[in-house]
């Protein structure tokens, strides 16, 4: 055999070589991208949140709206004697009459700052880096104001990524 | 028969090299499957929801040989759980709430979590 198609020969098995890397490569990369999950558990935990408020909520039925349950912002959790969980937000609205509501909240600020996700036009990078789990339900509660009646409460839960 | 020899020690090598390239393949994509952090954000996760859907007076098993790997250390502070699986240490844990004190307590050859 001569020298040129030695030569010839082994750069074409380099060049086999090369390609077959590449394929290994492309593959690896695209298992990659499907091994590399995140495990999301937020809208899980958000309604777990939220059935423990439900059901601490009806236990204390009738709900005795006064000035000590209004002043209960940013203590929703300490009412229902539930502990950590500080990456949630929770939010009772309670519709007192046409128009009239009770909104009593906890980490607010938590709230706005994951509802960036609903915003399509803000870049990702001002996001957070996942998406919040998110629990809202609708219910029925015996409260007690001036005399016992039933009210439409709404609960809604945010909870984020990591804080 | 130089050119017949010479072709068949190309061919050779060439099985040679393009198994190895696959064998790396093989092993690089199994070893991203079973990566340590995957498994210890899995446990920690689950753990985290049992204890938060977990009434009162609730005892949680772990195994220190479980099906995630060895399981070396499972810490609860300020409700936080943080689980060492392997050779991976956890660095903040996960967060969860929970109406009961929560608390773990190694054996031999589990860890126990109490709800109380």
């Amino acid at each position: 055999m001569n020298k040129k198609a030695q030569t010839g020969e082994a750069i074409l098995m380099i060049v086999k070589l090369f390609l077959i890397m590449v394929i290994a490569f492309s593959i690896y990369f695209i298992a990659s991208l499907f091994l590399d999950y995140h495990i999301d558990t937020l809208n899980v935990e958000a309604s777990l949140l939220g059935e423990e408020i439900l059901n601490c909520l009806s236990s204390k039925e009738p709900l005795v709206i006064d000035d000590e349950f209004k002043s209960r912002q940013d203590e929703i959790k300490k009412y229902c004697g539930i502990n950590g969980g500080n990456n949630s937000y929770i939010g009772i609205n309670i519709t007192l009459a046409e128009g009239e509501y009770l909104l009593l909240e906890e980490n607010k600020e938590l709230k706005e700052s994951l509802y960036l996700y609903e915003t399509p036009y803000i870049e990702t990078s001002v996001k957070n880096s996942r998406a919040p789990g998110k629990y809202t339900k609708e219910t029925n509660i015996t409260v007690l104001t001036e005399e016992e009646e039933k009210l439409v409460l709404n609960l809604e839960i945010l909870i984020a990524n990591e804080v | 028969m130089g050119k017949r020899g010479s072709n068949l020690q190309q061919t050779i090598v060439h099985i040679i090299l393009v198994a190895l390239i696959l064998a790396l393949l093989v092993f690089a994509v199994l070893g991203r499957g079973n990566n340590s952090e995957i498994k210890k954000e899995l446990l920690e996760k689950q753990t985290a929801m049992l204890i938060e859907a977990s009434p009162q007076n609730t005892q949680l098993e772990i195994n220190k040989q479980n099906v995630n790997g060895l399981i070396k250390n499972v810490e609860i502070k300020d409700y936080r759980i943080s689980i060492d699986v392997g050779s991976v240490e956890s660095e903040k844990g996960y967060m969860f709430f929970s109406k009961y004190d929560v608390s773990v307590k190694e054996e031999e050859t589990k860890f126990i979590i109490k709800i109380e």
